[in-house]
């Protein structure tokens, strides 16, 4: 009878973990931010820091970067509904336009956080007035956090 | 009120639990020598069972916009081999602390096997130990999922995402279930269960499976359940 007790016992001590681990969980515990990770390069292609940065994104009101001081990369947002985004760049006596054209694929995590937008990196440019040139490094811009996705060479 | 649902399971499964034991100590209490080996034979009859607690417990956590009817059919095979069927139905309407819905109903079968494990097989009281493979059906639909950006003013409610879903899993179940009186018995289970069926990452899935539960890979569910034997 002691084993068939403790069976009891075990079944019993399953039931109770069960009705308590059986509720649903109604909040989100996925990280949930997708940025564009940006490096600063220049021309020998070493990572360079950079002064009295400002950076807002065109047809957005709100400052990214306010005059920061020496920063060597940034994490930048991109659009999740049009498939062009362009971020403006400047430090007081320069400044230049990076535009970035993406895919954004809806992607259906669960009911509780609902659909992150991914984004494919397609093209990146600037006008050429303070960045000399753009490499994409990776171009899948998703939750999981990439080292870098593109860096931007400045003259 | 989902306490009180709690404390009265408890309370059904310590009776059970005693009743059980009761009858274990009864028949172990017999001298040795007493004990005759019998063939028992193949057929020992068949039961149908409803179960009550899922569909109650179902009810309480979705707070009554969800429900859970299932009924069982087994047969006995020499005390020791219970063939199952259970059949049931499962709806649930569900809204996520972000505003999305879920809205999902549906049929569901499960086929498998019960053990009995208790030694002495001559006990109406068994001690069941079984797997089972369950497939469901359903209908469901994913809406009001919002995509927003406070950086750039983005606030955009996607289409509601209509689905037939099909789904299958293996559980492995453990329980009691005794004789109560004349044929009527009762009893418990806990299922523990395992998700065969995968979606592709980034695709809708639905938030919940009729027979199967809230879609997580794997679950616990139970079953308390009333039924009668022939």
């Amino acid at each position: 009878m002691t084993t068939v007790r403790t069976l009891i016992l075990w079944i019993c001590l399953t039931g109770l973990t069960a009705l308590v681990s059986c509720q649903p969980d109604n909040q989100c515990r996925k990280e949930n931010i997708v940025e564009m990770q940006v490096s600063f390069r220049n021309k020998a292609m070493s990572k360079v820091s950079l002064d009295s940065v400002s950076i807002h994104g065109v047809g957005s009101d709100s400052v990214l970067y306010d005059n920061k001081k020496s920063v060597n990369q940034v994490a930048l947002p991109l659009h999740k509904t049009k498939e062009v985004t362009q971020f403006v760049f400047s430090n007081g006596t320069k400044a230049d336009t990076l535009t970035l054209e993406h895919v954004n694929t809806e992607n259906f995590i669960s009911l509780e956080c609902g659909c992150f937008v991914y984004h494919t990196l397609q093209n990146a440019y600037s006008c050429g007035t303070w960045i000399d040139s753009v490499a994409i490094i990776t171009t899948e811009i998703t939750t999981i956090n990439a080292a870098e996705h593109i860096q931007v060479f400045f003259n | 009120m989902q306490q009180n649902i709690y404390r009265c399971f408890l309370i059904s499964v310590c009776f059970l639990l005693g009743l059980g034991c009761a009858y274990g100590e009864e028949t172990s209490a017999k001298p040795a020598e007493e004990e005759e080996v019998v063939e028992i034979p193949l057929y020992q009859g068949m039961g149908v069972k409803l179960d009550l607690g899922n569909s109650i417990y179902e009810a309480a956590i979705s707070a009554g916009k969800g429900m859970s009817v299932e009924a069982m059919v087994y047969a006995n095979l020499k005390r020791k081999y219970l063939p199952t069927v259970e059949v049931g139905y499962g709806a649930l309407k569900r809204t996520a602390n972000n505003d999305a819905t879920f809205e999902g109903k549906g049929a569901f079968m499960r086929l498998g096997c019960d053990f009995n494990i208790m030694k002495n097989k001559n006990i109406e009281n068994m001690f069941l130990l079984g797997v089972r493979w369950g497939a469901a059906v359903q209908q469901c639909t994913i809406g009001n999922i919002i995509i927003s950006d406070p950086y750039w003013d983005i606030t955009q409610t996607l289409p509601a995402r209509q689905m037939a879903r099909f789904d299958c899993w293996g559980e492995v179940v453990g329980g009691v279930q005794v004789d109560v009186y004349k044929g009527f018995i009762m009893g418990w289970n806990v299922r523990i269960k395992a998700l065969f069926t995968t979606v592709q990452e980034g695709k809708y899935s639905p938030a919940y499976i009729p027979g199967f539960g809230h879609n997580n890979n794997t679950t616990f569910s139970f079953n308390y359940y009333i039924g009668y034997k022939f």
